[in-house]
């Protein structure tokens, strides 16, 4: 047996102590590292408490306001308490500690309320959000926590970078602080004050343009204010011109660099720059002076300059010049027509006139005046700038070098021509008048025919008037002749070309216009004829031979030297050979006489010209006739035979008084005159052609006239007379023995007073030619 | 037959006569049994560990509610606009505007309670450690304690019920802090820490001081 054996022992748990830990500590543990690094946290993050001083804390909540840079809340107020001087309020703000090195005497802080005004709502954030207080940093400064606040905010250029220029200007006009700077309508800045110029001359606009558009403003720069509703033009070129809803009612700046003008740098800070009233006037473009006649009443301004109806200029203002001779307008014109500016451009002032030729320049009553301006390709071309122009006070001819044809038409009259009228062909109008002057014998009347039409004309042409209504009347009738209702009214010119094929004409070639078309296409030709006396004559009177009229009057005028008149005419174009040498004209009129009226015809149809062309056509032609006023008296009738008869007494013998052959009239008194010498008197006859057989040598001639009452103790009184015609105009009695010879043209014979018996018994068997 | 209140002081425990309970069905088992006969829930004498996890979340829940405290619970912004409140701002905010007795009733609930828990955990734990007499006074303090617990949920569930129903984009929404996690996670620990200790300890350290 074991003594060592003992009792057994109660079995004892076996109780081990189990790890030092249990895993639930982990938990405190894990609490404690999350306090920790709150805590950590919460002191790294903690703000820089700095004091700023307001003047007044209205809107600044305790630890509600935010301190705010770009947006972003930096921070907050703290505290708010009054000054020690009650004057002020201390606002204690807790600023993010990454503002720390920002935080330096030249950081600013502003309060931003909402502001609403004319000029415009700012700070509409803070209506939602509160009031905040904007914070300026500055990393330059020396650093600082304790800051006085700016009484309001700064200028938006000082609170961001960005251009900030001075605009002068004349007038503040509706500009304000906050006023919008727009760049093609699109807001690039804004106007940040606005102060009067050092002199009190100007106002200078302090406006900013922010970062990203300050290359937009380059030296050359033009400022002009957009603010409210700007009304140009006219009634008819009505033009409303604003920026924006905004800029009407808080004003605005507009801006502008010219293209056309070469790159300037971009301008610096604080540039200054002049601030136009309009767009108008700064779109400055080129400024140009016309001087005009001192009668040219410009329009004080906005007259506008036109070049075919567009708009290229504008007076800015006028003045007299020095001497008082003229008005010279300084013109600006627009950047885009500075090719016009060049030598050749015409200026003219254009007002409404109203006349037969209808209104003109209507537009210019509702419009006001304006100014067209021409230059022509070839000048435009040649680009001779040029800056001082001579105005014309009325629209003068087309250029010299404007395309087309232009052509020289000499009248004697306007009649009815003016400027504008239509140049027609075939009733289309294919030019128009460009001028008119007075010239020493009648008028010059340039053209020009438009450049598509310029073939129609050649040496050939003929230029008519067709101005108003042309009445042709007469006892056979008559016609109204008128070209359109356009040249009726303003008169016009037509013309046209016979022969195509004719030469080419330059410009500058001079026409003669003719009154009407017939006298343009008469090809006759042309003849002067003298007259002693222009009575009864006018331009057209007729020249007839044998009835048929051959010719007229064109010109009537009065030779000074020579104390008669000189007339033109026209002979028909076949009927050119009637002036020949030897030819003779006579005017013939009415006649009203007791025995002998003559030509009633004209009475009705007007005095005419009676021509005997000159025998034989070899002769040579001949353009100058001296017309006699009256029927000449040694000229046969239009045939017949011709004889003179000699008197010592003229007796009752008229002209026209007839030839009797056995109490039949065979012929006519043509004409009597003194004889040279003066002894006796030449009578002229005229014996029909058919009769001319019944005279011979041995014929007797007396004179027919009156009563012969012979008294006889036996035979009682014996009374004779011809007939009663011869008894109360005269006449001429003659009786041939026998048949003989026909007597040559011009034979003489001897007129005896009273016939001898054995004449009247005289019957020859004389056969009258057929 | 009539027990004399001072012959109740003098009892035994279930430990002594060797008797468990088992803490799921209330059955009382034998001493050997490790699970119970009637519900298989394991059966302890005592809790194990039971002091040292009650030492351990307490600490926990103490340690957290720093943060909870100084973290914003939640933030009520109105057009987008608002300030995270911390328990105590929100209080201070009810107060000025005359709410005093929500404030109460947020700062009961809130402040006083996780507070008094924390203390009567710790409370009770030292009284285990160093038994005192006043075991009455200890059961009620650990029977509140318990029954305080659940109230102390009531700010999570004013702001998960907030941060639920206010959403409303930039007219006003709720948003919960970090500082309710913190609040959450120490009314949870302390009701952990509550679960964790074993009352019975109590009866343990009174029988020790007893003798
Ligand atoms: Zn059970």
């Amino acid at each position: 047996m074991n003594q060592n054996t003992s009792a057994p022992e109660p079995a004892r748990a076996n109780i081990k102590k189990r790890g030092n830990l249990s895993p639930v500590w982990l938990l405190p543990v894990v609490a404690l590292l999350i306090v920790v690094w709150l805590a950590w946290k919460s002191v790294s993050e903690a703000g820089i408490v700095i004091d700023v001083q307001f003047q007044n804390g209205r809107g600044i909540k305790q630890g509600k306001t935010e301190v705010m840079l770009n947006g972003i809340a930096v921070g907050k107020v703290t505290d708010i308490a009054m000054s020690d001087d009650l004057k002020s309020v201390n606002v204690t703000l807790e600023m993010d500690r990454r503002m720390s090195s920002s935080l330096t005497d030249k950081s600013r802080f502003w309060l931003v309320r909402p502001q609403v005004s004319v000029a415009g709502i700012s700070g509409l954030d803070t209506l939602v959000s509160g009031n905040y207080i904007a914070f300026q940093p500055d990393d330059s400064g020396v650093k600082r926590r304790k800051f006085v606040a700016l009484p309001s905010p700064p200028p938006l250029g000082e609170q961001e970078e960005g251009l900030s220029l001075t605009l002068r200007a004349k007038e503040l006009s509706s500009i304000q602080n906050g006023s919008p700077v727009y760049y093609r309508r699109l807001k690039i800045g804004e106007v940040s004050s606005y102060n009067l110029s050092v002199d009190d001359q100007y106002v200078d606009v302090e406006i900013f343009i922010k970062p990203q558009f300050a290359h937009l403003v380059r030296r050359n720069t033009r400022f002009w204010n957009a603010g409210g509703v700007e009304l140009s033009g006219s009634l008819t070129n009505l033009k409303v011109r604003t920026q924006s809803i905004v800029s009407i009612v808080q004003g605005g700046v507009s801006l502008y660099t010219p293209e056309w003008e070469q790159e300037f740098p971009e301008a610096y800070q604080g540039d200054v720059f002049p601030l136009y009233r309009d767009y108008d006037e700064a779109e400055a473009g080129i400024a140009v002076e016309i001087d005009f006649p001192l009668d040219v009443a410009l329009g004080q301004e906005k007259t506008r300059i036109l070049f075919h109806g567009k708009e290229v200029g504008l007076v800015r203002d006028t003045q007299l010049k020095d001497d008082y001779s003229g008005i010279t307008a300084n013109v600006i014109i627009r950047p885009d027509a500075v090719n016009l500016m060049v030598k050749g451009a015409r200026f003219w002032l254009v007002k409404p006139s109203i006349g037969l030729r209808g209104v003109s320049g209507l537009e210019t009553l509702l419009g006001g005046r304006y100014i067209n301006m021409d230059v022509s390709n070839k000048d435009i071309r040649a680009a001779i700038p040029k800056r001082h122009f001579e105005g014309l006070a009325s629209e003068p001819p087309a250029s010299p070098s404007a395309p087309g044809l232009h052509l020289k038409l000499r009248a004697g009259s306007l009649a009815g021509i003016s400027h504008g009228s239509p140049v027609l062909f075939r009733k289309m109008q294919v030019g128009s008048v460009q001028s008119h002057e007075l010239t020493d014998d009648g008028v010059l009347i340039r053209i020009l025919v438009n450049p598509a039409y310029q073939h129609l004309v050649n040496d050939s042409s003929r230029f008519w008037n067709v101005s108003g209504i042309t009445l042709h009347g007469g006892l056979q009738g008559f016609s109204i002749k008128a070209g359109t209702l356009n040249s009726m009214l303003a008169g016009g010119i037509a013309f046209d070309t016979p022969d195509r094929t004719s030469g080419k004409v330059k410009n500058g070639t001079d026409f003669i216009l003719y009154d009407n078309s017939e006298k343009a296409h008469q090809f006759g030709q042309r003849i002067t004829l003298i007259f002693a006396t222009a009575e009864g004559l006018r331009v057209g009177t007729k020249i007839k031979y044998k009835g048929l009229v051959v010719g007229h009057l064109t010109d009537l005028k009065l030779d000074q030297q020579e104390g008669h008149i000189v007339a033109d005419a026209l002979l028909g174009e076949n009927s050119g050979w009637v002036a020949h040498e030897g030819s003779r004209f006579w005017l013939v009129r009415p006649k009203l006489g007791l025995t002998n009226t003559a030509n009633l015809e004209t009475l009705v149809t007007g005095q005419y010209i009676e021509v005997l062309p000159g025998s034989g056509q070899e002769t040579a032609a001949e353009t100058r006739f001296t017309v006699e006023m009256a029927v000449p008296d040694d000229l046969p009738l239009s045939n017949g035979l011709r004889l003179q008869l000699v008197s010592s007494q003229l007796g009752s013998i008229r002209r026209g008084n007839p030839i009797y052959y056995r109490e039949i009239p065979v012929g006519t008194v043509t004409g009597y005159r003194l004889a040279d010498p003066a002894s006796q008197v030449l009578i002229f006859i005229n014996i029909e052609e058919r009769y001319k057989s019944l005279v011979t040598r041995k014929s007797r001639f007396w004179n027919a006239s009156g009563i012969e009452v012979k008294f006889g103790l036996f035979s009682g009184a014996q009374i004779r007379t011809e007939s009663l015609e011869a008894l109360l105009a005269g006449g001429i009695s003659f009786a041939t023995p026998e048949p003989g010879e026909p007597v040559a043209p011009g034979y003489r014979f001897t007129m005896a007073e009273e016939p001898e018996s054995q004449w009247l018994r005289w019957a020859p068997a004389i056969s009258i030619s057929q | 037959m009539k027990t004399d209140p001072a012959e109740v002081r003098h009892w035994t425990t279930g430990a002594g006569v060797g008797l468990k309970l088992c803490l799921s069905c209330h059955k009382v088992c034998a001493e050997q049994t490790t699970h119970c006969p009637r519900c298989d829930a394991r059966v302890y004498q005592r809790r194990q560990n039971s002091i040292t996890r009650s030492w351990a979340l307490t600490l926990t829940a103490a340690l957290l509610y720093i943060p909870a405290n100084l973290l914003p619970m939640m933030t009520v912004s109105k057009f987008e606009e608002g300030q995270p409140q911390t328990i105590f701002s929100g209080v201070i905010e009810l107060m000025n505007q005359g709410m005093v007795p929500i404030a109460l009733l947020v700062f009961t609930a809130s402040v006083v309670v996780p507070v008094l828990k924390l203390l009567g955990m710790v409370w009770l734990l030292i009284c285990v450690r160093f038994p005192r007499a006043t075991m009455h006074r200890q059961q009620m303090l650990y029977r509140m304690i318990v029954w305080i617990g659940r109230w102390s949920m009531l700010d999570i569930f004013i702001i998960s019920l907030l941060v639920g129903l206010v959403q409303f984009g930039k007219l006003g929404t709720v948003t919960a802090g970090i500082g309710a996690y913190a609040f959450a996670s120490v009314v949870v620990t302390t009701m952990l820490a509550a679960m964790q200790f074993d009352p019975r300890l109590l009866w343990d350290a009174a029988e020790i001081k007893k003798p």
